[in-house]
């Protein structure tokens, strides 16, 4: 390991920073190295004087004073618990969790990463107008209906003329999100499309 | 056993105001060390103390856990920036954190005037003009670790960069210290020899 790596390693060791591992090649880097060994000794020297020479001072007595003063008045107020702002808030808050977590419940009670992320590779389908095809003769559940549907329409809205022949989609759990692949999209009898605009 | 600062600060909420008494005593000397050393000059000084406690007091709930210190110079940093905004606002906090320099430019105002280098003396004083002299960032980093004895971890987080940033701003401080008392080597290891 190079010396600036090493000298870095001093200083995270003044901090109790490193590892077992670093801390023992630090160690053998300084048995080794004379360099290191006196950077060691001077940045602890420059720090200890340092240490004890900068000004430290105090604050004013006026400024404790003012200080405390500031304290005990937040602290006589009333508990922050009760006041009409925080409940507000809290209302507010506990609302947001209930419709978050329903609908997180809702959504995700069978099959919740395939069915989110086959509609965004759908979406994603149309708009590069490339891979407009994802078809599969078997596999076909209810749910995948809905989706097929659901997705049908998707691409109506987008432009495009459904003709549905007799296959479906096939949902794979492997889904890459960015980009449609040959697993999630794969076949092209399915659908036929067209520009209708 | 010693009561730790979480303990002191839970006494507090539930109304003990000398548990906060007792946290600004712990804290006093590396805290207020920091401050004056940042901004040079003692009554901005007493107003960025207070005021970081007064922050302490209506923020208290924020603190979780964590170096307690750490938390202090945080906020206190946070402080001098605003106070250095305010004074410059045409400086942005973005570019301080992004390039690095603004709050080096910011602070330049702080370099000791000649009349007064010329009256630094001895070892301390020198000492106090090194410092004195390095660009904000370097000086921040030397006075959080010397005077508020705060990991690097810790001091990355505050001024917003890698820990490799925060290490190497306190090598470049400690270079230029060393090379700016290098004549002062001689005192430096009689005194700690001795
Ligand atoms: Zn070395």
């Amino acid at each position: 390991m190079n010396c600036e790596k090493i000298q870095q390693q001093i200083l995270l060791n003044q901090t109790g920073e490193l590892s077992g591992q670093e801390f023992e090649t630090l160690c053998n880097h300084l048995v080794e190295c004379e360099k290191c060994r006196k950077y060691r000794d001077d940045i602890e020297k420059v720090m200890s004087v340092a240490r004890t020479s900068l000004p430290a001072g105090e604050p004013g007595a006026a400024v404790m004073a003012g200080i405390l003063a500031a304290a005990r008045e937040e602290s006589n107020r009333k508990p922050l618990f009760f006041t009409p702002a925080y409940m507000q808030w809290a209302a507010c808050a506990a609302a947001a969790v209930f419709i978050i977590c329903g609908t997180a419940l809702w959504s995700f009670r069978e099959k919740p990463v395939s069915a989110a992320s086959q509609m965004s590779t759908i979406a994603m389908a149309v708009g590069s107008e490339e891979v407009l095809h994802a078809i599969s003769q078997s596999g076909k559940t209810e749910k995948d209906q809905e989706l097929q549907s659901l997705a049908s329409q998707l691409l109506l809205m987008e432009g495009f003329i459904v003709e549905e022949h007799p296959a479906e989609i096939e949902f794979s759990d492997a889904v890459d999100e960015r980009q449609p692949t040959a697993l999630q999209l794969h076949s092209i009898d399915a659908f036929e499309l067209q520009r209708c605009v | 056993m010693e009561v730790t600062d979480k303990e002191l600060l839970i006494r507090y909420r539930r109304g003990q105001v000398d548990a906060l008494e007792a946290l600004i005593e712990k804290y006093r000397r590396p805290l207020f060390g920091f401050i004056i050393n940042m901004i040079q000059g003692r009554d901005e000084a007493d107003e960025i103390f207070q005021e970081v406690w007064l922050r302490v007091i209506r923020k208290h709930v924020k603190y979780k856990h964590g170096n307690f210190c750490g938390w202090l110079v945080r906020i206190a940093h946070n402080v001098i920036i605003d106070r250095i905004r305010r004074r410059k606002p045409e400086l942005s906090l973005d570019e301080e954190h992004e390039e690095g320099l603004s709050l080096g430019q910011m602070m330049q105002s702080n370099e000791p005037e000649p009349a007064t280098r010329m009256a630094l003396q001895d070892l301390s004083v020198r000492i106090n003009e090194a410092v004195n002299v390095l660009p904000a960032e370097q000086k921040e980093v030397f006075l959080m670790r010397v005077q508020a004895e705060l990991s690097f971890s810790e001091i990355a987080r505050i001024q917003k960069v890698s820990i490799n940033t925060a290490l190497a701003r306190m090598q470049y401080a400690l270079g230029k210290m060393r090379t700016i008392l290098s004549k002062d080597y001689r005192e430096l290891n009689e005194k700690f020899d001795s």
